[in-house]
């Protein structure tokens, strides 16, 4: 297993005020813009990963089996259609971001905690992806995480599995497979030799997914 | 007095505070509780939801004007027996087996913002730990949180018990997977989907 540590640069504000619930049409009031850019400046921006390869042995009803244990997505066997290995992953921004949250006595800093954490580790998930790509020389699919698309949450336990148990300080309750610290996303990616372009969310009709990645209506 | 008590409505909406103050100021012994509750803080919540579900601001907006929801509640509490006039007891909680509270606790703001007695029981709520605060509580309602798909059997079992330990007791589920089928499947007598929408739900629930 691969350990590494992130930081990041920049936190990406218009995800923070997108997690937030703001888009165009709505934008955020000059007091929330002012207090999520003070908190943005506040936090820590270092995030800690860790991840795993696995040799695709076999391909089953449309799902990939490795020789660390099989993915159990249909959405990801369409993805790893020409892929060698998947790598599983975890990145988290650690307790620290955790325990800002539940320190703050005022929910409207807590949710604009909450949110600039989101954000923090779903970068951290970018950056891995580019370390994985410059590391392993192949192509590196989208994340692809439990609870997510056709992949079941209770799969958390493949990913523990691999990665083994409490790495880099993550722990899943084993009933409800809720990890902590909860600012940590596990995923599997896929990498190749060609480019795996599918984006899953063209295979899913659920408009209101907060992690859809594309429209299905027409522009 | 009505222009004023408008004008502290607008306040609260806008999340002024030092117009608050200065409303306040003007309405505090001219106006009691229930005259500042009914024609201020009530109204000026529905528009926030209003505004939230029309996409015209977003969750924040309606945190800020509970901020000045509480400070005008303090503030007026202070000089009157404002327990009388609440309305009725909400026990709120995060399932067992999940930690993750924002939405548990901005619904907790949304409904003592509307002059509900909330018993905030916080995260990782077993079974029996609700059904002790609502019959210690005298809870005409529990509303049940979880943000996992894994902790459905975990709901189901906290539903099923509250209603059997205390006759009349009204259960409301939430949380990022939920919907009315699967609060049906669980038993529950409602679901809201968001702080914006839950106000029309409990009151249909309370009837």
């Amino acid at each position: 297993m691969i350990l590494s540590n992130i930081t990041l640069e920049v936190i990406d504000r218009t995800n923070v005020f997108k997690a937030l619930g703001y888009d165009a049409s709505s934008p955020p009031g000059d007091f929330i813009l002012s207090r999520t850019d003070e908190i943005i400046s506040s936090v820590p921006t270092t995030l800690t990963a860790c991840w795993k390869t696995a040799g695709i042995i076999c391909r089953e009803s449309g799902m990939v089996h490795t020789d660390q244990g099989p993915v159990k997505s249909h959405a990801f066997g369409k993805l790893a259609e020409s892929a060698e290995m998947a790598v599983f992953s975890l990145v988290t921004t650690g307790p620290g971001m955790d325990a800002l949250i539940q320190q703050c006595d005022d929910t409207v800093d807590a949710m604009i905690l909450d949110a600039v954490g989101s954000v923090l580790v779903e970068q951290g998930v970018e950056e891995i992806r580019k370390n994985l790509q410059e590391h392993l020389k192949k192509y590196i699919s989208l994340p692809f995480s439990p609870g997510y698309c056709d992949y079941p949450l209770a799969e958390q336990r493949t990913v523990f599995d691999v990665l083994g148990p409490n790495p880099i300080g993550v722990q899943v309750h084993p009933g409800s497979f809720m990890m902590t610290p909860i600012k940590t996303i596990s995923f599997v990616c896929a990498a190749g030799d060609t480019p795996l372009q599918t984006n899953p969310c063209v295979l899913c009709q659920l408009e209101t997914c907060q992690m859809r990645r594309i429209s299905s209506s027409p522009s | 007095m009505n222009q004023t008590l408008n004008q502290l409505k607008d306040a609260i909406v806008q999340a002024d505070a030092g117009r608050v103050n200065q409303l306040l100021s003007e309405v505090k012994g001219n106006a009691d509780f229930d005259m500042i509750f009914s024609n201020c803080i009530n109204p000026a919540l529905d528009v926030l939801c209003t505004n939230i579900k029309q996409r015209q601001c977003a969750i924040p907006e309606l945190l800020l004007g509970l901020r000045q929801v509480q400070r005008i509640t303090q503030s007026i509490s202070e000089n009157e027996t404002a327990e009388s006039k609440r309305k009725k007891t909400i026990v709120i909680g995060v399932i067992e087996g999940d930690i993750h509270d924002m939405g548990k606790n901005i619904i907790r703001d949304v409904c003592r913002g509307y002059g509900f007695e909330v018993i905030d029981l916080g995260k990782n709520v077993s079974s029996e730990a609700f059904i002790e605060a609502v019959e210690e509580r005298g809870a005409d309602m529990a509303c049940l949180s979880t943000m996992l798909s894994t902790t459905i059997d975990s709901m189901g079992k906290t539903v099923k018990d509250l209603k059997l330990s205390r006759s009349g007791i009204r259960v409301l589920v939430g949380g990022a997977f939920m919907n009315d089928l699967i609060a049906s499947q669980v038993g529950a007598d409602g679901y809201a989907e968001n702080a914006a929408t839950i106000m029309p739900v409990i009151e249909r629930v309370l009837q």
